[in-house]
């Protein structure tokens, strides 16, 4: 077991050697020391959750240098701003303006991604959520009409395929009303 | 004036674009150097991060391989354990 464990720990292969290039070399050493070893269950179990805890201070490293990125790249945008506004001062209004640029720059993105309020997916979404979700009926009727949705009393929610009672008879293979059968 | 990006990310203009600006311009183009640095600089800290992150995920497979090879102790060893302090009490 401990040879499987050296195997794991240092990449090689049980029984195999590096072969000493000439005899009196002494036999090849692994470049770096292994990252853990173990000699029993409890070193290992104290091992692995050492290295659990090192993953969880990492991410959080992670995530402090992409918070920092974050403001950095903020930072040289409004620097950039400030510089191409050129050698006027650079005021309120302008950073307001920029301010609304890029907020406009990023919903645009969001929209391409996610669909607008002017598209059918986003249409589509909140009919599903407006009709089967926990917040159903919150768009009133006129709400409903100006978004497209049928409402009641319209010609499209009394008849929204815009067929007449004969043709959906005849499309079920029903006698349609009205019309002799034959017999 | 600065180009820019596909993604909309000023690019640093080129020592020879910077040779032709004049005193004024490159005063007041020192701030934005400054953040160009500053912002090239985590953003590389930032790789480094993952990288390590990237490491640690690696030595918790690693450790995790190596429990998996000791045998764990079963319940009726830990309670056999735990029962043969009694005696001491």
């Amino acid at each position: 077991m401990t040879e499987e464990i050296k195997d794991l720990a240092y990449g090689t292969i049980s029984g195999m050697t590096l072969a000493p290039a000439h005899r009196d070399d002494p036999p090849a050493l692994p470049a770096e020391p292994p990252a853990v070893l173990a000699v029993n269950f409890n070193e290992a179990l104290a091992a692995r959750n050492a290295a659990q805890e090192e993953l969880h201070g990492l991410r959080n490293a992670v995530m402090a240098a992409t918070a920092r990125t974050r403001e950095s790249k903020q930072r040289l945008q409004e620097e950039v701003a400030k510089f191409e506004a050129g050698g006027r001062r650079y005021t309120q209004d302008d950073a307001s303006r920029d301010y609304r640029a890029a907020s406009q720059a990023e919903r645009l993105a969001r929209a391409k991604r996610y669909g607008s309020g002017e598209s059918a997916t986003a249409r589509a979404y909140v009919q599903s959520r407006m009709e089967n979700g926990p917040n159903r009926g919150a768009l009133n009727q006129r709400q409903r009409a100006r978004l497209g949705f049928a409402v009641p009393g319209s010609p499209a929610a009394m008849n929204p395929t815009n067929q007449t009672i004969a043709d959906a008879q005849a499309r079920a293979g029903l006698t349609p009303v009205g019309k002799p059968t034959g017999k | 004036m600065l180009n820019y990006s596909k993604n909309g990310v000023a690019i640093m203009p080129t020592e020879a674009e910077l040779a032709r600006w004049d005193d004024a311009t490159k005063a007041r183009f020192a701030p934005v150097q400054a953040a160009f640095e500053q912002h090239a600089e985590n953003e590389a800290a930032e790789a480094a991060a993952i990288d390590a992150l990237a490491h640690g995920v690696e030595k918790l497979d690693l450790s995790e391989k190596i429990l998996a090879k000791f045998p764990q102790p079963t319940f009726i060893d830990l309670f056999r354990r735990s029962t043969s302090q009694l005696g001491k009490f």
